[in-house]
């Protein structure tokens, strides 16, 4: 995968507080990197030291092999969108559309054209004269995108371009965004703080926390193999089990949870074998059986959802889990004696 | 007539205070105030058709011959021409320098930042006799005692603050991402304030130009301190020729005119800005 944008070590201060802490990313020819974290994370900030607007106090970027640094922003030839649309209110939608165009300085003729052809990606040809406050949320977001997109930008960078929509718009918009930016094919850097937004656009999520990138990888990985607290919970409900590497073999760790129950999982950076971890499982990865196969416990509720169960679950070492089951097949009653068990592949290993 | 004004009164703030013998004491000082506010003017206007040289009230007979004397009113016209010249360019400079002071006031962080706003601010404040004598003092001192440029100087000092406090007020309401925007379209940071900065601080500029305009045109005190022969705003010719030659009808004819010139301008602005305050309401409003 050739590197399309790389952040280097990139630092950035704000008098004493550390925005951003020695980032390091590589993006993709064509890839939608998710930059995931709750606010003040520093992903905003990384976002506008990418676009120009802020250059970091150390680190370098580069994009397509040029190092952009220092370059300001209406150099850099990148799409920028952000969560507000920032149209010019004073402007028709198509003259925003051609803001970009006539700036470079091309023929009033071409710029009608390809004003013309990006307004219809979007669906919008029958609102180009209308200024900005006539147009609805979504409107405005889709005028915004084709904006940023006509100027044929190097890579788009998208500042939580979808959480002023309400949430039914927002869900249709997620899935528009994702099929132009496949046709297109343009590199997309795309700043969130909705973690399941980020797992139905991205390619890959960079969650971040405090600054730092806690885990880089596909919305798959991040979310079923967190490798620390702050990704498991971050991404949505888990269960954190307590337990002792036991053996070490490649990347398969043999863990024992407290309460004597071994279980497998694999960790990308392996343990010290005898150092404490913890394992993440999901909800829906805890299967509870009624026969003696995994960690022993006592179910102590049972909640009907009408799409699932959630069973309440608590091991024989004092352990709360959570297990979320289909309501068909076997069901569990308060107080059966049940066993805990999930897939070697569901459980992230987290090291304290 | 009762019947608009009552409603009005109900919701005002002494609703519920005043029973309807209060309520019609306070119509009447309403319509006292405003008397006294609109009497002097039309006192001079009604004056100034008298056939008296000398200011009377009630006027005896009737004529316009001090609106047409055109020998009489040659001085006053020079000093019109100069009084309009110099509130243009104080309007122009005044806008010029507040634009840019009040930009580097709302988004530059520096130490010392108050207190540089308070002095900005001080011209608002302060005596104006006092600029004025300062201000005679100080350009005395550099060899520019009197005359079109110091008086120029010294009304941008007194109309700048206003275009500061105006611009200022529109440009904490600009949405800084619009600029950036612009930015990462390609455009300069020139082209950024012709295309989107100044459009959008259009409302500040057009308020805070019209004050500056009138604030210049209407002032006295710094024009006559820096009056000279061939460089006399009008209102400092018309307080010079009352205090030398006492109240005569042609000041009356002046005064005249001068309020139909201001009402005349007033209604041109209210058409342009009134205008321009729809069409940007209409925007903001559906925002």
């Amino acid at each position: 995968m050739a590197a399309d944008l790389l952040v280097q070590g990139v630092t950035r201060r704000f008098g004493e507080q550390l925005a951003v802490d020695r980032v390091d990313l590589a993006v993709g020819q064509g890839e939608f990197l998710g930059l995931l974290g709750p606010s003040g994370c520093g992903k905003t900030t990384l976002l506008r030291m990418i676009a120009g607007f802020l250059v970091p106090d150390s680190g370098r970027i580069i994009c397509a092999g040029q190092d952009i640094t220092t370059l300001p922003p209406f150099a850099r030839n990148l799409g920028v969108v952000f969560q507000n649309y920032a149209l010019f209110p004073h402007m028709t939608a198509a003259e925003n559309v051609g803001y970009g165009l006539k700036v470079r300085g091309m023929a009033r003729a071409e710029i009608v054209t390809r004003v013309k052809a990006a307004l219809d990606r979007v669906n919008l040809a029958h609102a180009a004269d209308r200024l900005p406050g006539q147009l609805s949320g979504g409107m405005q977001q889709r005028v915004a995108l084709a904006r940023a997109m006509v100027i044929e930008p190097r890579i788009l960078l998208l500042d939580e371009p979808l959480s002023a929509l309400d949430k039914n718009l927002r869900e249709e918009m997620q899935v528009e965004l994702r099929l132009l930016q496949q046709r297109v094919g343009i590199t997309t850097v795309f700043v969130t703080h909705d973690q399941e937004e980020a797992m139905t656009l991205s390619d890959r999520i960079a969650v971040m926390q405090a600054g730092r990138v806690m885990q880089l990888g596909t919305p798959e990985e991040v979310y079923r193999r967190p490798i620390s607290r702050f990704v498991a919970t971050f991404l949505g409900t888990t269960n954190l089990l307590e337990g002792k590497a036991a053996r070490v073999a490649g990347n398969t760790v043999t863990v024992a949870l407290e309460g004597g129950a071994m279980v497998e999982a694999s960790a990308p950076v392996p343990p010290t074998p005898g150092s404490p971890v913890q394992l993440a499982v999901r909800p829906e990865s805890i299967l509870l059986r009624s026969t003696p196969e995994g960690v022993p416990g006592t179910v102590e509720d049972v909640l009907f959802q009408g799409h699932r169960l959630i069973a309440l679950f608590r091991t024989d070492s004092g352990q709360e889990l959570r297990s979320y089951m289909p309501p068909s097949g076997w069901r569990p009653a308060r107080g059966d004696r049940a066993w805990a068990s999930w897939p070697a592949a569901e459980a992230g290993l987290i090291q304290a | 007539m009762s019947d608009t004004a009552i409603p009005q009164i109900r919701s005002g703030p002494l609703d519920g205070l005043i029973g309807p013998v209060g309520r019609a004491i306070w119509g009447a000082l309403i319509l006292a105030i405003c008397v006294f506010i609109l009497a002097p003017i039309l006192v001079v206007l009604v004056a100034s058709v008298s056939r008296t040289p000398y200011l009377t009230f009630p006027p005896s007979g009737f004529t316009l011959r001090w609106f047409t004397d055109l020998v009489e009113l040659r001085d006053y016209f020079a000093a019109f021409q100069f009084s309009l010249l110099v509130a243009a360019l104080a309007t122009a400079m005044s806008l010029a320098i507040g634009l840019w002071v009040a930009l580097v006031l709302t988004r530059r962080d520096f130490p010392g930042k108050a207190a540089l706003s308070a002095l900005f601010m001080s011209p608002i404040i302060l005596p104006e006799l006092a600029l004025a004598l300062g201000l005679l003092q100080y350009l005395s001192q550099i060899g520019a005692v009197r005359g079109m440029l110091p008086t120029l100087l010294a009304h941008s000092v007194v109309c700048a603050p206003y275009v500061i406090r105006t611009v200022q007020a529109s440009a904490l309401r600009l949405d800084r991402n619009l600029e950036d925007s612009a930015l990462s379209l390609g455009a300069k940071p020139a082209r950024v304030l012709w295309d989107v900065t100044l459009p959008l601080l259009k409302p500040g500029l057009l308020s805070g130009g019209i004050m500056a305009f009138v604030i210049s045109f209407d002032n006295v005190t710094i024009s006559l301190f820096l009056a000279a022969p061939g460089a006399t705003t009008l209102p400092a010719l018309l307080f010079n020729q009352a205090s030398e030659t006492g109240l005569n009808t042609t000041l009356a004819a002046v005064c005249a005119m001068l309020t139909a010139f201001m009402l005349l301008l007033m209604l041109v602005v209210e058409r342009l800005v009134g205008l321009e305050r729809m069409a940007t309401s209409a925007v903001a409003g559906k925002r």
